[in-house]
């Protein structure tokens, strides 16, 4: 599959969506006017508070919901469909193996070896020794690993997932995230739905803000110029450190000149570093300081509702 | 048409793994015996006068025709309620589990999807079918009487197997219009009471009519031609004619046709009413916008 012709791999424009009944309790509008669009490989966040429309949005993009306007663009004109898709409750057919279950959605997409395939995409989630054992018998951590299996099993394009850390104990969350970060590896386009917003910090390049079916903002990790905020810890500040950054665009400086913020791109950095030491400094910590998805939560939700 | 195949093998495997199934299955064959025994005693004790005063082979051929029509129509009723439950409840199993939402997020065809469970049903309903037949010949087989014909015990199974189908498209259609199991369940056997009792009151009502009828000669009109139109049609749009008006409304092939239409028909309605499942505009929106994108387009969901 080839991604649209402006590059984006998902367009979603005008996008709205209306429940309930004209004639007795009136239509509620679930979505109203949603556009956006997810560029390859990109792993988006979509956060927002609960009934601000997210499932809506993501059953409308896998078509389970008829829409009431707008468009969605995704190129798929092959036998095989290009979203994989991770409910918020995986279900599955649960007297039968998990091999089957694989199996029947390969067959489905009419891939060339299905057989070899299901036990491949078993195997990479760990569930090789359990792949003939039937569903039922599963723990809730090998039933999400298979629900992730099983929208990966015909390679799509797009991973589309609904509230994929809800309910799991660390233990899962940690290997859950294990995973979304080595798809990250693979460039697929991930969109994944979340109330976790430290979870989304880890894993995503970006965040779609939805609020009363409506996208508030789009919000990017990185920045747009490329620029990052270096956070230094000198042991020893002094002017012959400050010397050594008097060409770094300076943010901010700590009372005793110890903590230094500096803005610059993530290929300066050795050479800033090295800069310092060079000047005799001794560098304790070093961090890129990145907006956190809890931030931008507050930005765009407490912030803006605190306001008069 | 591997789709299809590919649906039809995971039907057939989640059906075998069902242990309720295989329980019911052998419900419905030992139901079968007893009511071959039931049939059997009925054929012994009858008043063989009836037929005449000297018993032939052709008045206990006919007989045991008799027979297995009356152990067809006690069977029928039995095997339509059970079999319209479980229709009921194919899809709408799968629709509560969320499985039905993610399979129609791939690129399956609807219409393959809902045609493979009808498929399954037409087995089980063959299988209950002939289970019965053999219930009936092994019974019967104890007895010191003539065999029937081959072609006079299958053309005895057609018009029941017919009507379990009909009831079955029926069960099967009211689980693709609603979501719950409990509510497919109260539809399809509020429907199957509602077709039931038309059948009754309108044979009832009409040929009370046709009796009433002044220009009635008994010894020379047959009375379904004064039974009144509007009845006529609650009558031969009704399942329960194939095997209960068989004598007097229509014959084994008129019945089959008829049959056949009426299974068509409910299988039709069912499959386009599931295709509501996965709409992205509305079903006829959808329809419209396939047949322009058909025509060249941008791809677009």
């Amino acid at each position: 599959m080839s991604p649209n012709t402006d590059g984006s791999i998902l367009r979603v424009s005008g996008l709205s969506k209306e429940y309930g009944n004209r004639f007795t309790t009136g239509n509620v509008r679930a979505l109203d006017g949603v556009s956006f669009e997810l560029r390859p490989g990109e792993t988006c966040g979509l956060v927002g508070p609960n009934g601000a429309g997210k499932s809506t949005l993501i059953k409308l993009i896998l078509g389970i919901e008829p829409r009431n306007g707008g468009e969605i663009e995704i190129d798929d004109r092959g036998e095989r469909t290009i979203i994989g898709y991770v409910p918020e409750r995986p279900t599955f057919f649960e007297d039968l193996s998990a091999f089957y279950n694989l199996l029947y959605i390969a067959r489905l997409n009419k891939l060339s070896d299905p057989d070899g395939t299901s036990r491949k995409m078993l195997s990479e989630f760990g569930l090789e020794e359990r792949g003939d054992d039937i569903v039922r018998t599963f723990s809730k951590g090998m039933k999400q690993r298979l629900a992730i299996a099983r929208a990966l099993v015909h390679s799509p394009e797009l991973l589309v997932m609904d509230e994929p850390f809800s309910g799991l104990d660390p233990t899962m969350v940690i290997e859950l995230r294990g995973h979304l970060k080595a798809l990250k590896g693979t460039g697929l386009t991930v969109l994944v739905s979340s109330h976790e917003l430290n979870e989304i910090d880890q894993v995503c390049d970006s965040i779609l803000f939805i609020k009363s079916g409506r996208i508030v903002k789009k919000e990017e990790f990185e920045r747009e110029d490329g620029k990052v905020s270096l956070q230094l810890v000198i042991n020893n500040p002094g002017n012959s450190i400050m010397v050594a950054l008097s060409g770094c665009k300076i943010i901010s400086i700590s009372p005793d000149g110890g903590t230094i913020i500096i803005e610059t791109t993530r290929e300066e950095v050795p050479a800033i570093l090295s800069a310092v030491i060079g000047a005799g400094g001794r560098v304790m910590e070093s961090k890129l300081l990145q907006r956190r998805a809890e931030d931008m939560y507050a930005d765009v939700f407490l912030r803006k509702e605190a306001e008069p | 048409m591997s789709e299809l195949a590919d649906h039809l093998r995971k039907d057939l495997k989640l059906l075998s793994s069902d242990s309720l199934f295989i329980i019911s299955l052998i419900m419905l064959a030992v139901i079968a015996f007893i009511m071959a025994f039931e049939a059997s005693w009925a054929y012994v004790d009858s008043s063989w006068s009836y037929y005449s005063v000297l018993t032939t082979r052709s008045i206990i051929e006919r007989r045991q025709v008799n027979t297995l029509e009356d152990y067809w129509t006690s069977l029928c009723n039995m095997y339509s309620v059970l079999l319209v439950i479980v229709a009921s409840m194919l899809l709408t199993s799968e629709k509560e589990s969320g499985m039905v939402s993610f399979i129609l997020t791939l690129k399956t065809r609807k219409w393959q999807f809902y045609l493979s469970k009808f498929l399954m049903l037409t087995g089980v309903a063959a299988f209950t079918v002939t289970a019965s037949m053999l219930a009936y010949l092994i019974v019967f087989s104890s007895m010191d009487v003539p065999f029937l014909g081959v072609v006079d015990v299958l053309s005895s199974m057609l018009l029941p197997f017919l009507v379990i189908m009909t009831f079955c498209s029926i069960g099967l259609m009211a689980s693709a219009l609603v979501k719950k199991k409990g509510a497919a369940i109260a539809l399809a056997v509020v429907l199957y009471l509602v077709i039931t009792m038309v059948y009754a009151s309108a044979t009832s009502m009409g040929e009370s009519i046709a009796y009433d009828d002044p220009d009635f000669d008994y010894s020379e009109d047959d009375f379904v031609d004064f039974v009144p139109l509007e009845y006529k049609i609650l009558i031969y749009a009704n399942p329960w004619v194939l095997i209960n008006g068989r004598a007097d409304y229509l014959g084994m092939w008129e019945g089959a046709a008829l049959g056949l239409c009426m299974i068509a028909f409910f299988l039709v309605l069912g499959s386009v009413l599931f295709a509501r499942e996965r709409t992205e505009r509305g079903l006829f929106k959808d329809l419209i916008g396939r047949t322009r994108r058909s025509e060249g387009g941008v791809p677009k969901k």
